[in-house]
């Protein structure tokens, strides 16, 4: 049920002058229209039954510093303001709220400070992205993971505050491995510098003199926003094979990009899951490969990351059939190498694992291998798939697991997405599902993600029951539900995760008490509940 | 067209973003100094300066939740229409973030919620058929002494049409000229209406002016019919979109060239030589209109320009018939080039943000009236880009660029050139 516009709530005076104070009249605001494009998100439309949602948030503050946030923070404290803060704003659970709370856009926070080449270490500020990050690493001869949250998402946010699984995982580690130390401004507005900034001896590590609070700051799935505001992360950084700089050519709207010396991508289908998995895994444990996931939405994702729009998606669906279905089992694998006598090497040893797997290596188009290389590079693409078929998407399977049980935990709800599927309510095929396998490939991470229109009422609705169904399912089931908390608003999740985990609610509820004391972090999407 | 009918698409903005940068996959080629693409966006800060913002600003309106304010005016107009978003936005989904703008700015005129500095420049237009606010009875006066045409009482094949900025702005008299004259000299049958030259109505409807757009379209269309006009040629950009891209939006298709388009068919033809040595390290500015904005529209009904209906196949959301989508690709970016490679001794140096992500020069969407320190900003960081790939000179191909541009650079102490191609040219033909 949509619900109407709740009457505006506004600052107390003094706060808001207080806060005007810090920033400047020019980073402030609280104008019916400048809030207006701050309560509005992808995903809304799920909790309030629209985009718009039915409350305006009480001011938003544009902070350039440290200090200036922590000066902001504390007059949160003093006047008891609920605060949420994001980097790039993108995430459902950056401006998503119960209640109406002032929101602290880091946009202006957006340096790259250093680039360690000889130690792989990055320093960043909030509103980094990853795209740009990326170029400048590849000119050092480094990378780092991208999500598939896209290009735009911030290094920050997916390191240190929601998530951070992504398409390099394999070789270089997902987020939380590599994140090191971080400059944290608490929720009561004190700065600190965690891992081995605490004694200020460089940020090259996570852990510092006694404990190591990067449990705390992130845990599994981040705290989105419910725990102070992070403004600055150090990154640890992988190897980069390829040339210091991409070569593009072309235009709108899929560039072509030559390929890269000592990259080689190769988009691989197979008869069956198992032999998929098989293959997945001798890849990831062979450590031949930047990249190697399962085509996230399989025929979908070849469809739509490779096609300009969705008529041509469909038109592309219809025509090749046979290609489509291929890549309802398929992984996508990009080798890199130091060099083409090493380049061959790896090659070599990926044939013998698809003859081996029984893997068909699918030829690419340019168009397709342009496509499909921005996706794996720069999760470029991701929305094609995910957002252009109807604007939304949910998640129904979402776990961390070995291969094997990650894998297994998709095909328990696909009964389910297909039903809804049929009746064209949501956007899902036939085996669809992302297994990204993570340094090594001892572990796995899953998402089932499964499109809906946005604009469509009944889509909407349906997208929501699938949802509630697969939650209740893979409760009943103990497939890793607890970790959905971080997609789910409002605990949620966390209310029936929680027995079923150690009661990990109850402890981080002590804990967010603890470090906030007032409770002015506005934490629906971590837990907003008191113990 | 209602912004009702957008309402699906609108509701389909995720917030990502992406209408504010540079096309990511382009950014591989772009300093990180110069990612952000929406002046817009640079200047004001807040997401509702943005595409994406504005998106959401319609729907508020549109459901009555928000109300119209001063700011409210501010975010609506203090946007120069420059379509990088645009670009941007579609390299992934299938929104139209553009058209939205303008619908909302067409409700904006139509509910009288407007920049007050408007008034004056409509009422001029409707008065005067310009948007210089001067006597229509001066509008031919750039072209005294050409010895050309005169329409409709003459007939000719080739209509020069000089456009505002060119016929008013007696500092860029002469490049009209020029171009003219290199036209003429090639053995075109080509004439100029004058004094009887109108407005294309391109700037006041991207201002939200739907019904100026529609008029001088339809009187412009029939005055060349009369005339016998087979090809419109204009040296301003801002025309050039509106008779090719606009006038197509509502069902008009007009054979229209920018003369960047016939310098570089004379110079391949080899019709004009270029010979004297230019030396001089320029950047080319592409102008939006010349650029991404000049795509023209493949299919429209008069008065129902964009929305096709749309159907459901596998939840998928599509078209249908299928929607020839308009991405900025098709613009002209590689004319101007290929002129200014012919140049002897003239070296040219790339800016940036080029092609379909190019800066914009500040002067569109009704900005220089109503936020003329916006305009002038937005300029300045234009010129500040070209500086920092070493170029000594901007050269573009539209008058409204080049005004932008001429003041921008007014107090720089170490001297920076603004050109329009044609004068180079001129200056290579060793005129
Ligand atoms: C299509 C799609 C696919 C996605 N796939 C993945 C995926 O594969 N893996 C993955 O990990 N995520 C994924 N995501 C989720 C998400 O977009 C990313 O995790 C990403 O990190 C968000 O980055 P951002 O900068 O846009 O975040 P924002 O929107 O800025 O913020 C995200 C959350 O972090 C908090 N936050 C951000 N910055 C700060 C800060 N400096 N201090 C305190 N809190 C902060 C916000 O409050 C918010 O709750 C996906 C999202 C989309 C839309």
């Amino acid at each position: 049920m949509s619900k109407a516009l709740v009457k505006d709530k506004k600052l107390p005076r003094e706060a808001y002058k207080a806060l005007e104070d810090i920033v400047g009249a020019e980073y402030i605001s609280e104008e019916p229209v400048v809030l207006d494009s701050y309560r509005w998100v992808w995903g809304n439309e799920g909790i309030f039954g629209r985009r718009l949602a039915p409350f305006r948030p009480l001011a938003v503050v544009l902070p350039g510093s440290v200090e200036e946030v922590s000066a902001i923070v504390k007059v949160c404290n003093r006047f008891k303001i609920k605060f949420r803060a994001f980097s790039t704003g993108f995430e459902t659970t950056a401006l998503t709220s119960k209640e109406p709370m002032l929101i602290i856009d880091l946009k202006r926070m957006n340096r790259i400070i250093f680039i360690d080449e000889k130690n792989r270490i990055a320093l960043v500020e909030p509103c980094v992205s990853l795209a740009e990050f990326f170029y400048e690493c590849i000119k050092r001869g480094l990378r780092f993971n991208v999500i598939s949250g896209g290009p735009s998402s911030s290094v920050v946010a997916s390191s240190a505050c929601h998530m951070g699984a992504g398409f390099q995982q394999v070789s270089g580690g997902y987020q939380p491995q590599n994140l090191l130390a971080v400059e944290w401004v608490l929720p009561t507005g004190e700065v600190v510098r965690l891992g081995s900034m605490a004694t200020d001896s460089g940020w090259f590590a996570p852990h510092g003199p006694g404990l190591n609070l990067r449990a705390i700051l992130r845990g599994y799935s981040g705290t989105n926003g419910g725990h102070g505001i992070i403004t600055k992360v150090a990154v640890r950084l992988a190897p980069w094979f390829g040339p210091p700089r991409l070569e593009v050519k072309g235009g709108p709207p899929i560039y072509h990009i030559e390929n890269p010396e000592n990259l080689k991508l190769y988009f691989v289908a197979f008869p069956s899951l198992s032999n998929l998995i098989e293959a997945l895994r001798m890849i990831s444990e062979e450590q031949i490969a930047m990249c190697a996931h399962k085509t996230p939405l399989g025929g979908i994702s070849l469809s739509m990351v490779t096609t300009e729009s969705n008529n041509e998606a469909l038109e592309k669906m219809e025509r090749n059939k046979d290609m489509i279905q291929k890549a309802c089992y398929s992984i996508l694998v990009l080798l890199d190498a130091f060099s083409p006598k090493e380049l061959e090497l790896k090659e070599s040893i990926l044939k013998k694992i698809l003859e081996e797997t029984n893997g068909e290596v699918i030829q690419l188009s340019e168009k397709e291998r342009s496509a499909l290389l921005a996706f794996n590079l720069i999760a470029l693409g991701t929305f094609r798939e995910s957002f252009r078929p109807g604007g939304s998407f949910l998640v129904a399977a979402f776990n961390d697991s070995t291969i094997d049980a990650a894998a297994n935990t998709t095909l328990v709800l696909e009964d389910i997405l297909l039903r809804y599927a049929k009746e064209g309510k949501i956007v899902f095929m036939p085996g669809e599902s992302w297994l990204a396998p993570i340094a090594g490939g001892q572990w796995c991470h899953v998402e089932q993600v499964y499109g809906y229109d946005a604009a469509d009422p009944e889509s909407i609705k349906a997208a929501n029951e699938v949802l509630a169904c697969s939650i209740k399912t893979m409760a009943e089931k103990k497939l890793g539900i607890w970790s959905d908390s971080c997609l789910a608003f409002d605990d949620s999740v966390n209310d029936i995760a929680g027995p079923l985990c150690f009661n990990y609610h109850r402890w981080i509820r002590k804990i967010r008490k603890m470090l906030d004391p007032n409770l002015v972090c506005e934490a629906s999407w971590y837990t907003a509940k008191d113990e | 067209m209602p912004l009702e009918d957008y309402r699906s698409l609108i509701e389909r903005c995720v917030r990502c973003s992406h209408c504010k940068h540079v096309p990511y996959v382009a950014l591989a080629r772009v300093d990180r100094r110069f990612r952000p693409v929406c002046p817009s966006n640079e200047k004001y800060h807040f997401h509702s300066w943005s595409a994406g913002g504005r998106t959401i600003t319609s729907y508020s309106l549109m459901i009555g939740e928000l109300k119209y304010s001063p700011k409210v005016i501010d975010v609506v107009y203090q946007c120069l229409m420059c379509g990088a978003c645009d670009v941007s936005c579609k390299i992934q989904m299938d929104l139209e973030p553009y058209e939205v703008m303008l619908e909302l700015r067409v409700k904006c005129v139509e509910d009288g919620q407007i920049p007050v500095e408007f008034i004056p420049v409509i009422e001029g237009l409707r008065k005067d058929d310009n948007m210089l606010q001067k006597p229509k009875s001066e509008r031919g006066k750039w072209a005294e002494g050409l010895n050309v045409k005169k329409l409709p009482e003459e007939k000719a094949e080739v209509v020069f049409h000089a456009g505002c900025r060119f016929s008013f702005d007696e500092g860029l008299w002469s490049t009209a000229r020029k171009a003219l004259t290199i036209i003429k000299e090639a053995g075109v049958d080509v004439g100029i209406f004058g004094v009887d030259e109108a407005c294309c109505g391109g700037r006041a409807y991207e201002m939200g002016y739907q019904g100026e757009l529609v008029k001088y379209m339809d009187h412009n269309v029939e005055s060349w019919r009369n005339a016998g006009v087979k090809t419109v040629v204009t040296p301003c950009s801002d025309c050039y979109a509106t008779f090719k891209a606009w006038y197509s939006r509502f069902g008009r298709r007009v054979q229209v060239m920018h003369i960047v388009e016939y310098l570089e068919r004379l110079v391949r033809e080899g019709t004009i030589k270029l010979t004297r040595e230019v030396p001089m390290k320029v950047t080319w500015h592409d102008p939006c209109h010349l650029g991404r904005r000049s795509e023209p529209y493949l299919y429209s009904a008069p008065g129902k320009p964009y929305i096709t209906p749309e159907k459901k196949i596998m939840g998928i959301v599509a078209y249908d018939p299928p929607k020839p989508w308009r991405r900025g690709a098709k613009g002209i970016y590689d004319p101007p080039r290929n002129v200014l490679s012919s140049i002897p001794g003239l070296k040219l140096v790339e800016m940036h943000r080029i092609r379909e992500y190019a800066w914009c020069c500040g002067a569109g969407g009704g900005v220089t009236y109503a936020y003329p320190e916006f305009s002038a900003w937005t300029a300045k960081e234009r010129i500040k880009e070209a500086r920092a790939v070493g170029a000594k000179a901007i050269v573009t191909a539209c008058g409204w660029c080049e005004r932008n541009f001429r003041d921008a650079v007014k107090d720089l102490v170490d001297g920076f050139e603004v050109y329009d191609i044609v004068d180079l040219v001129w200056e290579a033909m060793g005129r």
